[in-house]
């Protein structure tokens, strides 16, 4: 096969999700938005996952276009995660925007494109191909932060995250020209080989670099100190755009991280490099803990939530190890299963017509709706990392990666601010079923969200029964960086 | 009547300097220049700008035209992000009626 076809050939599911997405535009502005493509959309991604799955290459890695592209364990386990989310995003969406009244065909090419820059981003093995995912990603997200048109906050959110995304961009690639100054490469593991025989003089350019790239990408992903604009946009952004931020661009950020920092026998991460991970990560953990806890509205805790998230995900990278990788692997999956089913709940609160954006709306909750808060209950106890839930596991996992690693001080943060995030956790635990309040709630929950949070009701209690099958499947793509 | 002017023509030291000026002018201008949201998108700009005259540099200096290439995608993404930008900030002016940096205040933070 040429390299050309071969290229194409493993590129295949993000290929048809772009020509799909192309369609669907069309499609969209030649029925003046009337057509439904909701269907076409869900269909689209349920290939692209087949199709991903059937090609998966998880014996040895294979790389096209010239090493611009890889697909080994890695980016194939990636890649399924993202089609997940996505497709989960998709469902979370409909019923709200119907409900407001702000459905728009675009919703669903932009939905699309940006996964097609996530699936580029997990598959990258060149800084080009990296830079063009995550325009292609952040360029669609931008769009959808401003997708209600009609509402102030959403279009500020869209000006702020703007903003703060370009000027990140920016960074990663005045980062990526300075590696490609001192190396002379952009591909990885020319990179990697390049670093090897360096002087001094050139390796403290390229860790310059290299430090600047992963601010870029620490900014996407909402570490601390870059996170500045996550609180906003998580506010601003119409619920499902927020839903969909938190729970699929993540992914697709810390696998490039991953891939950067331990690809190639950790090269990158030996240079030192892996020290601005380390505080990223402590950063993360403390700053999403302790800023949590004055928070009065519901989307603004979500967002605290991610990026202490974010920075427990990261403490898998930083232990740089096998079972580091597999952890935040695991780490990430859980906390897409989790998520979904917080936002299904989120986006299911509504009284009067109005979506429930405040935490004091929710006293009473359980009185009102006894089944979605006892559901809500154990997907803030599973965050929480409370045993037996999935959630648990998943911090459990990265601690012992940590602890073996040698990285004590940060698996001992990470154990602390647990227990602080435990405690807005079940503050709002205490809110829901034992304060008394008047507000009713709206019936019947749609069908999706019933649905969405049934299914991750259940994979969270029951993760106990079966840990090992994932943690399996998370060990056979990590062990493609470290053959 | 050059060849005592080797001087004259600008090293790859030279270009760098220039870039390393242009992103700090552009980092500036988004942090200090806080007036009106044009003056950051064209502060992003500059960054951008200031990126590519480092790859183009170091692209002649490594007589290696993959950092061409890259600049090549990076102006059509600058192009691509403008046309964005500028139609985010037309929302946000129909519905607040500015653009000054001080406005963007609905959501605390």
């Amino acid at each position: 096969m040429s390299e050309t076809l071969r290229g194409l050939y493993l590129l295949q599911p993000t290929l048809f999700i772009a020509g799909a997405a192309m369609l669907l535009l069309v499609v969209g502005a030649f029925s003046n938005g009337k057509r439904d493509l909701r269907l076409p959309a869900l269909m689209t991604l349920l290939v692209a996952f087949l199709l991903q799955i059937l090609s998966a290459e998880f014996s040895t890695p294979v790389t096209g276009f010239g090493g611009l592209i890889i697909r080994d364990g890695l980016s194939d386990y990636g890649a399924a995660l993202l089609l997940v989310g996505l497709f989960v995003s998709l469902l979370l969406a409909d019923p709200w925007f119907r409900r407001e009244g702000i459905l728009r065909f675009e919703w669903y090419p932009l939905v699309l494109l940006s996964g097609v820059g996530m699936l580029l981003l997990v598959s990258a093995h060149n800084f080009m191909t990296l830079y063009i995912g995550l325009e292609l990603q952040s360029l669609a997200l931008y769009v959808l932060a401003t997708f209600h048109i009609r509402d102030l906050s959403s279009a500020e959110s869209g000006v702020k995250y703007f903003i703060l995304g370009s000027l990140a961009s920016g960074i990663l690639l005045f980062g990526i020209s300075l590696v490609y100054g001192f190396s002379g490469t952009l591909d990885f593991s020319v990179l990697a080989h390049a670093i090897e025989g360096q002087e001094q003089s050139a390796v403290s350019g390229l860790i310059v670099g290299l430090t600047l790239v992963v601010i870029g990408l620490g900014f996407k992903l909402s570490a601390v100190p870059f996170h500045m604009w996550t609180p906003d946009v998580y506010e601003g952004a119409p619920t499902p755009v927020t839903a969909l931020f938190a729970i699929v661009p993540k992914v697709a950020a810390v696998i490039i991280l991953a891939r950067l920092m331990l690809g190639e026998g950790a090269i990158i991460s030996a240079l030192g490099v892996d020290r601005v991970l380390w505080a990223l990560s402590f950063l993360s953990m403390l700053w999403g803990a302790l800023a949590a806890l004055g928070q009065t509205q519901i989307k603004r805790l979500l967002a605290y939530s991610a990026i202490g998230n974010a920075g427990y995900a990261l403490m898998g990278i930083v232990a740089g190890t096998e079972d580091g990788l597999a952890a935040m692997l695991v780490y990430m999956t859980i906390y897409l299963v989790t998520t979904a089913g917080v936002f299904a709940v989120v986006l299911s609160l509504r009284s009067d017509g109005q979506a429930i954006e405040r935490l004091e709306d929710l006293k009473g909750f359980a009185q009102h709706h006894p089944l979605v808060a006892v559901l809500l209950g154990i997907f803030l106890f599973s965050l929480a990392g409370i045993p037996p839930l999935a959630g648990f596991f998943g911090k459990f996992y990265v601690f012992r990666a940590a602890l073996e690693s040698g990285e004590v001080i940060l698996a001992i943060t990470g154990a602390l601010t647990s227990v602080v995030a435990a405690f807005y956790y079940l503050r709002l635990i205490r809110l829901m079923c034992f304060d008394s309040g008047s507000v009713p709630q709206e019936r019947p929950i749609p069908a999706e969200y019933a649905g969405i949070m049934a299914v991750s009701g259940v994979l969270v209690l029951l993760f106990l029964l079966a840990p090992s099958a994932p943690v399996a499947f998370a060990q056979s793509a990590a062990a493609s960086l470290f053959p | 009547m050059f060849e005592n002017a080797h001087w004259f023509f600008p090293s790859l030291t030279h270009y760098l300097v220039v870039a390393a000026l242009l992103f700090t002018l552009g980092a500036f201008g988004l942090f200090v220049g806080r007036k009106n949201i044009i003056v950051l998108l064209m502060a992003i700009e500059l960054i951008l700008l200031a990126v590519n005259i480092n790859l183009v540099a170091f692209s002649a200096a490594l007589e290696d035209a993959v950092g061409q290439v890259l600049v090549m995608f990076i102006l059509t993404v600058a192009a691509a992000e403008a046309a964005i930008g500028l139609a985010i900030l037309v929302v946000f002016f129909r519905l607040r009626g500015s653009i000054e940096v001080q406005d963007v205040d609905s959501l605390k933070g």
